[in-house]
């Protein structure tokens, strides 16, 4: 099967009476897993796949992928309205979705994140299929040197970040990356600061430590101040407002298609990157956006391009994650481990074969990326008005209703009564950092980075040794970081200078 | 007179940090030497993160100092204990607030632990009227039930209460 005729025959079987329905309904359902708290994109996953092996093969990977495809959507626009991400990836859209909310925009911040995860969703997608023919050659490119290079370009982003109070940021990030050591070594199998804890030895789980640091947080700091979720905001918009609000929303990120496209392509490129993930790249993005801004000073503040950056960042991933899932059949991910047996229930072998024999499919895979996403964005800007009403809602209502949602959310992630304890004492530790002006994001960056660092390092040094950075793509990725930095500090004290 | 507010407030939230700093200090001090007993692969990362880390605290701490934080804390801490600081006593509340919220779950289950919370923060803290806190516990508590355990499967804790009820013996 050629190029082309894959392509066709992908793009008709992705809008046949036999797949749309399907795709429609899954895309639909990880809407609404990604609205809730706790429950990520992997869950949907592995929901969707129980309902698989009744299924065609384009069918059930578009049920799939449709719902894997629109969890990030509705994890946005909790993040926007309710200042509680309904996963990981949305944690960097806190930074300046809820302040734009606070100043009436909620629309406007919905808007622009819809639009921008279809735009980042579709560039992913697109890369996907232009890597195709190189795919094998591409991803063999990365190994643990270059995933350790490229986690600490990301951990820089914490200089962007922070530039305001760098001690404190750092401070913030290496408690994050000393969170991420918690739990069994696994390289010694050693129980590393679990203080003899069983429910410690898996380490941290990352949605419980983000609903405690971003939502608990928020909540108590909206008990102690009174007023509404949306602060700013004396009553809340007509409909028509906010319809009008989300399609301004929806130019914006138009008009910024310059920063979506770059976004998007970090997204992509830490995507294809296995053991990274979507939290680091939305933050990652988000860093760049700010770095790269005209109105840095705004960023934090309610600036839409704090939104736009992360939201196209967070769907583009999955591009590049299919990508390396599909041409090594080696998954990123547990949603790219989910996706492979779900590959598997349905009679496909993923590798060459599947790029040689069963092209068609691997289409299917990229037109449902797009197709789930665009679903998502026009059911999502249904959904915001009702749900953007609640923001204007008492907070002696509202935060009594969010708080038991948040500690469900911190449960249902791993069955755990102990996530509900972790939620409620990184609500506490969040609240602290929210009063005193610690940077939370720098310390989720670490956190998210941690694990991904201490592995990758030790199988480069026992793969390549010490002196593994000289190698030339992690020569290169090192040099970047290196000039970034530079950058950055100059930019710091010339900023001090002047102030 | 509000300069010296001002001034009280201020200092007040670098006390704050001193004893923020204080406690994140001695936790990353006691990893520090828990670190010592693991053998060199498990500890070298988490030593190579600590000794950074505890530099930056102590450097912060010497800044709040020159700011005549350090001065200021036990004043802070007498106000705090005779409820006069509003800052630390929000907090106290707080984590009053949520170690009975968590016990409450532990012991009569997500439903029952929820609901309480839910009622104490709406009826006794922000005196809602009955009919509103019992309406909206009401309707949160079902919603809860039918998104998580019929929509989703997700059987939410039942609390020991009921296992024990239930014939457990071992928790």
């Amino acid at each position: 099967m050629t190029i082309f005729e894959g392509l066709t025959s992908g793009f008709l079987q992705s809008i046949s009476l036999e797949v749309l329905p399907y795709l429609s309904i899954g895309a639909i359902f990880g809407l609404v897993v990604g609205i809730i708290p706790g429950l990520s994109g992997h869950f949907a996953m592995a929901m969707a796949v129980t309902f698989l092996y009744t299924m065609e093969p384009a069918s059930g990977i578009a049920f799939l992928m449709g719902a894997h495809a629109t969890v990030a959507q509705g994890g946005g626009l909790t993040a926007i309205l309710f200042s509680t991400p309904g996963t990981g990836q949305n944690a960097a859209t806190l930074l300046d979705g809820p302040p734009m909310r606070d100043r009436g925009e909620a629309g406007v911040a919905v808007g622009a994140a819809m639009a921008s995860c279809f735009l980042g969703a579709t560039f992913g997608a697109l890369v996907l299929a232009a890597l195709i023919p190189v795919l094998r050659e591409v991803v063999l490119f990365f190994g643990p040197p270059e995933v350790v290079m490229m986690a600490f370009l990301a951990l820089t982003f914490v200089a962007v970040l922070g530039k305001e109070d760098l001690i404190r940021s750092l401070i913030a990030a290496l408690c994050g990356l000393l969170l991420a050591m918690i739990g069994l070594d696994n390289v010694t199998n050693t129980d590393r600061f679990t203080m003899g804890l069983l429910s410690l030895s898996d380490g941290l789980s990352l949605v419980p430590v983000i609903l405690g640091l971003f939502a608990v947080a928020e909540m108590f700091d909206l008990w102690g101040t009174g007023g509404s979720l949306a602060r700013g905001v004396t009553k809340p918009l007509s409909a028509a407002e906010t319809q009008r609000q989300i399609f301004r929303g929806v130019g914006l990120a138009f008009k910024n298609w310059w920063l979506v496209m770059r976004c998007s392509a970090i997204g992509t490129a830490i995507g294809i990157v296995p053991g990274l993930g979507s939290a680091a790249a939305s933050f990652i993005a988000y860093g760049h956006a700010k770095q790269t801004s005209k109105n840095k000073e705004t960023f934090g503040k309610g600036n839409v391009e704090g939104v736009i950056g992360p939201e196209s960042a967070n769907d583009a991933v999955e591009g590049g994650a299919v990508a390396s899932t599909i041409a090594f059949g080696i998954p990123g991910s547990s949603s790219m481990a989910i996706l492979l047996s779900g590959l598997f229930i349905v009679g496909l072998e993923t590798g060459p074969r599947m790029l040689n024999q069963h092209l068609d499919i691997v289409f299917v895979i990229i037109f449902t990326i797009i197709i789930g996403n665009l679903i998502g964005t026009l059911v999502g800007m249904f959904l915001v008005n009702p749900m953007s009403r609640a923001t204007a809602m008492r907070a002696e209502v509202i935060v009594p209703v969010l708080m038991a949602v948040i500690l469900t959310g911190a449960y249902a992630t791993d069955r755990a009564m102990f996530d509900i304890g972790v939620a409620i004492v990184f609500g506490i530790v969040g609240y602290l950092m929210k009063v005193l002006n610690y940077s939370r994001a720098a310390l989720l960056i670490g956190f998210v980075l941690g694990f991904a660092v201490e592995k990758n390092l030790y199988l480069a040094l026992l793969l390549d040794g010490p002196f593994f950075f000289t190698q030339p793509i992690p020569a290169a990725l090192g040099l970047f970081t290196l000039a970034f930095l530079l950058f950055n500090i100059l930019s710091i004290i010339r900023d001090r200078r002047r102030a | 007179m509000s300069n010296h507010n001002d001034g009280r407030q201020k200092t007040g939230i670098h006390a704050l940090e001193i004893l923020f700093l204080a406690f994140v200090g001695a936790l990353v001090l006691a990893a520090f030497v828990e670190a010592f007993s693991y053998k060199l692969v498990s500890s070298r990362t988490p030593f190579v993160i600590m000794v950074p880390l505890i530099a930056l605290i102590g450097v912060q701490a010497f800044q709040l100092r020159k700011a005549g934080a350090l001065a200021e804390v036990r004043y802070h801490i007498g106000e705090a204990m005779r409820g006069r600081n509003a800052v630390f006593g929000k907090l106290g509340w707080l984590l009053a607030t949520f170690v009975v919220v968590g016990l409450l779950i532990w012991t009569l289950g997500h439903y029952i632990g929820v609901a309480i919370f839910m009622l104490a923060l709406m009826r006794w803290f922000a005196r809602e009227r009955w009919v509103l806190a019992l309406l909206v516990t009401a309707g949160t508590v079902a919603a809860l039930f039918l998104l998580f355990e019929q929509g989703f499967n997700v059987e939410l804790y039942r609390g020991l209460l009921f296992r024990y009820l239930a014939g457990y013996r071992v928790f």
